[in-house]
């Protein structure tokens, strides 16, 4: 039931952020790297719905679930990757690391798909942790200064540091709860703990469209 | 083998335990970055104050300068002129004694005022003579007129402020004496220079009409106040109507004392 109410919140906090995206993407001060922002939301409703028909009905074929979250997660990876190189200054070396590791993301993807691990999922929250983590780096050699608290790129690389810096342990120990072949219900509330830092990681790109929308 | 609630219990606290270091750091970051916003900030100011400084530095200069102008040609074309006149008339003094007795005592009295204009007006005296002197010279020259009661009071022991300072310092105290002067219709006017071990007072009272300092628009006391500022002292001005007036200029002395007067 936990499990289900997150993934409600999760879902509903989506559906917000893709009407404030989209009246966001309108307004003239919204900074290109987040223009598109509005795409994220859909594919995270999506993904939202087949993991609450999963744990409803069972009704969707474990091939196509990891297929499912394997895509959704490659499109997050990439989208929001994509932001954070352009917010850390679309330095040379940051766009070669960033194609190296989406090499290595297929790659790791590819093999889940058959050994249904989490590593890939890991690895990709842990580089957009490196990213966010640079973005602050960042944010002191810049020379222009901004109120962190109105600035919408801020928020919005705070709740991919936030997210991801809890995900990343959150997912090996649900491996390692796999391993051990922890009871199914007691799966599914680690499942709920786990994604609520991708909801505080939501809650914080909803208030970084926010702000752009309130910006004059 | 695995109790469930010791294992939602660990959930909880590795949970708690990631948000508050990942938020810490978050918090952290904040915290710098606002002391970034500060630095930036006060630079933002200092660049603002001596661009403000150099503005009235090159106002002073172009003012200093526009002052020994007037000064020399006072002296030099004016009073000699007029001198020139005074020999003249000398001349032909025997033929029309007494209206050329008279007329020549008025020129007489213009140039010496001439030459009063012409010194104030120049700074080599404070330059030469420093700052109590030109202001006793000030005092001497409203005392002429005879429309004021001027004292001045020296209190402590007297030192040189650096010559640029000392005529900044000088230029306020003679314009808050032409104020007194064109404006507060007052018959007394204290001055007092008081020498403190660290600072410097300069005070000047009158008896006069007064005014609202918060209803005055005009921007003669701001540039008192910018100038005493820029030689790193401060001017205050009480005042209300039918109280007359007090001015105070105080300007520490630690920075730009020199020499024992």
């Amino acid at each position: 039931m936990v499990y289900i109410i997150v993934q409600l919140i999760i879902i509903l906090l989506f559906v917000c952020q893709f009407f404030v995206s989209i009246r966001a993407a309108k307004k003239k001060n919204c900074p290109r790297s987040v223009k598109y922002f509005y795409l994220y939301p859909i594919v995270g409703i999506i993904v939202g719905f087949f993991l609450i028909l999963n744990f409803l009905f069972h009704a969707i074929s474990s091939e196509l679930r990891i297929n499912i979250l394997t895509l959704s997660l490659l499109f997050h990876f990439n989208f929001l990757s994509t932001i954070l190189y352009k917010e850390t200054g679309s330095k040379p070396f940051l766009k070669y690391l960033f194609i190296f590791f989406t090499i290595i993301l297929i790659r790791l993807v590819i093999s889940n798909i058959i050994l249904k691990g989490a590593n890939s999922y890991a690895f990709a929250n842990a580089v957009l942790f490196i990213f966010s983590a640079f973005y602050f780096y960042q944010l002191f050699n810049n020379s222009n200064i901004v109120n962190l608290s109105k600035d919408p790129l801020f928020i919005l690389c705070a709740g991919i540091f936030l997210g991801t810096g809890i995900t990343i342990p959150f997912t090996y120990i649900q491996d390692y709860l796999i391993l051990i072949k922890v009871q199914e219900n007691l799966l599914f509330l680690f499942g709920a703990f786990s994604s609520l830092g991708y909801l505080i990681m939501n809650i914080f790109f909803l208030k970084s469209m926010i702000c752009i929308t309130r910006h004059n | 083998m695995y109790n469930p609630t010791q294992l939602i219990f660990l959930f909880i606290i590795i949970f708690t335990v990631l948000f508050l270091l990942l938020s810490l750091f978050i918090v952290f970051i904040i915290y710098r970055y606002k002391q970034k916003q500060n630095a930036h900030h006060q630079a933002l100011q200092s660049i603002a104050v001596a661009h403000e400084n150099a503005l009235l530095q090159a106002q002073i200069e172009v003012q200093e300068q526009t002052f020994i102008n007037i000064s020399r040609e006072i002296h030099d074309n004016v009073g000699q002129k007029l001198a020139l006149v005074k020999l003249q008339l000398i001349s032909v003094q025997n033929t029309h004694q007494v209206e050329l007795d008279e007329t020549i005592n008025t020129i007489g009295n213009a140039i010496t005022d001439l030459r009063d204009i012409s010194r104030t007006m120049s700074a080599d005296i404070i330059l030469a003579n420093g700052f109590v002197p030109a202001i006793e010279f000030e005092v001497q020259q409203l005392n002429k007129t005879a429309l004021f009661i001027t004292s001045f009071e020296l209190k402590g022991e007297a030192v040189f402020l650096e010559g640029k300072r000392e005529l900044i310092l000088f230029r306020i105290v003679q314009e808050a004496l032409q104020n007194v002067v064109k404006h507060a219709n007052a018959t007394i006017v204290k001055i007092l220079v008081d020498f403190n071990p660290e600072s410097m007072l300069v005070s000047i009272t009158d008896n006069g009409q007064g005014f609202t300092p918060n209803a005055y628009n005009g921007q003669g006391i701001k540039n008192m106040q910018a100038r005493a500022k820029m030689i790193d002292g401060f001017c205050e001005i009480w005042s209300s109507e039918q109280e007359g007036t007090v001015l105070k200029i105080i300007v520490p002395l630690q920075v730009a004392a020199e020499t024992e007067h």
